[in-house]
């Protein structure tokens, strides 16, 4: 327990001192909020159709750029090497660093979300379900990437390689949380309610060990 | 309890080569070392030093299995750039602390862990604004915060002045003193009272 929590303080320090960071995430997000409209033209109607998979893909597209850099400063100065041979696991470290990672970059933008909500016209009362959805989703999303990242740790072009890793399992990620925004809790919402906390499930179960795996295959192939 | 020696046979690194195959990094290394002694790991640049110790902290793959107890001190210092001296004392307490002290205690032992390691005004620098000295120095109160029976030390002396030079030997004499073991990977002459050497050869 204590060394989770020091392990999160530490991470939360340094996302703290390099906040430019989760700024340069919103400020991403923000920006291709604002542009949408532009390039889809002012229809109301239109955009609060559109509204799910705009906030989605922006929020996906923002967090892609940014996955390479997740893992390489622990790794290039050693800090990977030390922890693997300490009492702790590289796995513990993974799940450590997924929460601190998705409270430092993604919880500010789900929490200016309903703002960027009112720009594509969405309704106050669909509010609430978006913001589930994108919860669940942003969540997926950074477990995923965390694993992607690891694997292309000391990859040449891991910026290259990652996105191209990453995509088929976002898809179906993608598709039911739009499913669930648009829809609500009913029928064919609900299901995907069900399917995508399913994958919430199983991915934070599994990931972290998996990612621990590839970041000691990482270390020891250095 | 005083600890057994420890023996390592034809320890040897392979890397899948070009043109198929496993390609040996060294000639195969073997060595008993006694416990309170030192062992000093000798070798032109690209021979394998630095393999050799990775393999021994299991850090590298190898035909032998990693050392049960050990302290690993790469060239890599293991700082953030973004954190700072106390910040990392306590990192690496919570990385080996074997049980839990209190806040207060922490904060007297990290007093005492930076005068030796002579950084008492630095306790709040970000390390990305230390020298390549001073971090080097404070890599080592790892050496002071973890209890392992052998020292796994990479290049230890570079970067160092000479006040911090001395330091280090007597960090190491300590260790030794106590009944510990160290394998130091060095070009220079290290002053350590009966340490063996091992010339190491890349493998042709």
């Amino acid at each position: 327990m204590n060394a989770i929590l020091s392990l999160f303080k530490r991470e939360m320090v340094i996302a703290w001192r390099t906040r430019a960071q989760s700024m340069a995430h919103l400020v991403f997000v923000l920006l291709m909020i604002t542009l949408f409209p532009f390039a889809l033209g002012p229809d109301e109607t239109q955009l609060r159709r559109l509204a799910p998979g705009l906030l989605l893909l922006a929020i996906l597209l923002g967090q892609m750029l940014g996955f390479e850099k997740l893992f390489s400063a622990d790794y290039q100065n050693g800090t990977l090497d030390i922890i693997h041979g300490s009492k702790l696991s590289l796995s513990f470290y993974a799940i450590v660093k997924s929460k601190a990672q998705w409270c430092a970059l993604l919880l500010p933008i789900i929490l200016c979300s309903p703002l960027l909500m009112l720009l594509l016209h969405v309704p106050v009362t669909q509010m609430p379900v978006l913001i589930l959805a994108l919860l669940l989703a942003s969540y997926v999303i950074q477990q995923l990437g965390m694993l992607g990242a690891a694997l292309a740790l000391g990859a040449k072009h891991a910026g290259l390689l990652l996105p191209l890793l990453l995509i088929p399992f976002y898809i179906p990620v993608m598709i039911f949380a739009v499913s669930l925004a648009t829809t609500g809790f009913e029928g064919e919402g609900l299901q995907a309610l069900y399917f995508l906390s399913a994958l919430l499930i199983l991915y934070s179960s599994t990931l972290p060990f998996l990612t621990g795996a590839a970041l000691r295959s990482a270390i020891q192939s250095s | 309890m005083p600890l057994s020696p420890l023996t390592v046979s034809n320890l040897s690194c392979t890397r899948p080569s070009v043109n198929g195959g496993d390609r040996n990094l060294f000639a195969p290394v073997s060595f008993t070392l006694n416990p309170a002694s030192a062992l000093i790991l000798r070798g032109e640049n690209g021979s394998g030093k630095s393999t050799l110790l990775r393999a021994l902290a299991g850090l590298f793959p190898s035909n032998t299995a990693p050392l049960s107890s050990f302290l690993y001190l790469g060239h890599a210092n293991a700082l953030h750039p973004d954190m700072n001296a106390i910040e990392h004392l306590n990192f690496w307490r919570t990385l080996h602390a074997t049980h839990n002290t209190g806040r207060d205690v922490n904060k007297v032992a990290n007093e005492l862990i930076l005068e030796t390691l002579g950084l008492t005004a630095q306790r709040h620098q970000l390390a990305a604004q230390l020298s390549n000295g001073q971090k080097r120095r404070l890599s080592f109160g790892r050496l002071l915060l973890q209890q392992a029976d052998c020292w796994l030390l990479d290049e230890p002396q570079a970067a160092l002045d000479n006040a911090a030079h001395q330091m280090l030997l007597k960090l190491i004499a300590q260790h030794l003193a106590a009944g510990g073991m160290a394998i130091i990977a060095s070009h220079d002459e290290l002053a350590i009272q009966g340490a063996e050497m091992i010339e190491l050869r890349a493998y042709t």
